[in-house]
């Protein structure tokens, strides 16, 4: 008999593993740069500051890791929450490749702007 | 209607509202919580247009701050926070329904299997924020 093998767990550990980075690292740079940072809440670091943290090897590795699995995890979640609520489910091919792509589209720029940081 | 259709099985087809998650409120918990992944995405890309406003020099990035600042997008960025935060929030809370909970043929608590994330996320969030503000 013919085990049927899902492809699933292959997102899923990708899933997960964004999900985690997600929850742990993401809250503080949306409070600090989304409204801390623009209220005047905390001191703005400033241009120079900030383009020498990002010029550093490490934090161009921490964002590519923590964006490429946002980027997957979302799509993985968006896929799902759109068949859902939108009644698209029998469509759920096309959705796939919609927001994969919008993923693998997100981390390649996100390589390549990283990579071209001066 | 034909006189015999009445004894043929008649196939069972649940309707369903498009609505179906304003029904109860464990179901509209659990799509404002998948609904999260739209408000992480979108974080990811203003993350890009960060990068980007930096590499392109001062005056792009003092545009883009300038941006952040707009009542706006402080809302957009404010709501953004509540929706990861209720993703982060149910994440934690997943552990202990997926994970091994015996230690020594004891059964751990719900709490105590969850509270660690709770202490890795604060800590990584202390750590990120003395990064991005130049403490570290």
């Amino acid at each position: 008999m013919a085990v049927h093998r899902s492809n699933r767990p292959l997102g899923w550990l990708v899933f997960g593993t964004g999900g985690f980075l997600v929850a742990f690292l993401l809250p503080a740079q949306i409070f600090l740069y989304g409204i801390a940072i623009p209220l005047g809440l905390v001191p703005d670091p400033g241009y120079q500051s900030t383009l020498d943290l990002l010029r550093q090897p490490l934090t161009r590795v921490y964002l590519f890791v923590v964006l490429a699995f946002a980027f997957f995890h979302a799509a993985y979640r968006m896929k799902d929450t759109l068949a859902d609520m939108l009644d698209m489910r029998k469509i759920d091919i096309v959705l796939a490749y919609l927001c994969y792509g919008g993923a693998i589209a997100g981390t390649i720029g996100a390589l390549w702007l990283l990579w071209w940081v001066p | 209607m034909p006189q015999y259709s009445q004894f043929q099985p008649k196939p069972y087809r649940p309707r369903m509202s498009a609505f179906w998650y304003f029904d109860r409120w464990p179901f509209l918990l659990f799509v404002l919580r998948e609904l999260s992944s739209f408000f992480v995405a979108y974080f990811a890309v203003l993350i890009l247009v960060q990068i980007y406003a930096l590499s392109a020099g001062p005056t792009a990035y003092a545009g883009f701050q300038a941006c952040l600042r707009n009542p706006l997008m402080i809302i957009l960025n404010a709501v953004t926070l509540l929706f990861v935060l209720l993703h982060a929030v149910t994440w934690f809370n997943l552990v202990p329904r997926v994970m091994v909970r015996e230690v020594t043929g004891r059964q751990l608590s719900d709490f105590l299997v969850a509270s660690p994330n709770y202490f890795v996320f604060i800590g990584a969030s202390a750590i990120v924020a003395l990064f991005i503000l130049r403490i570290l």
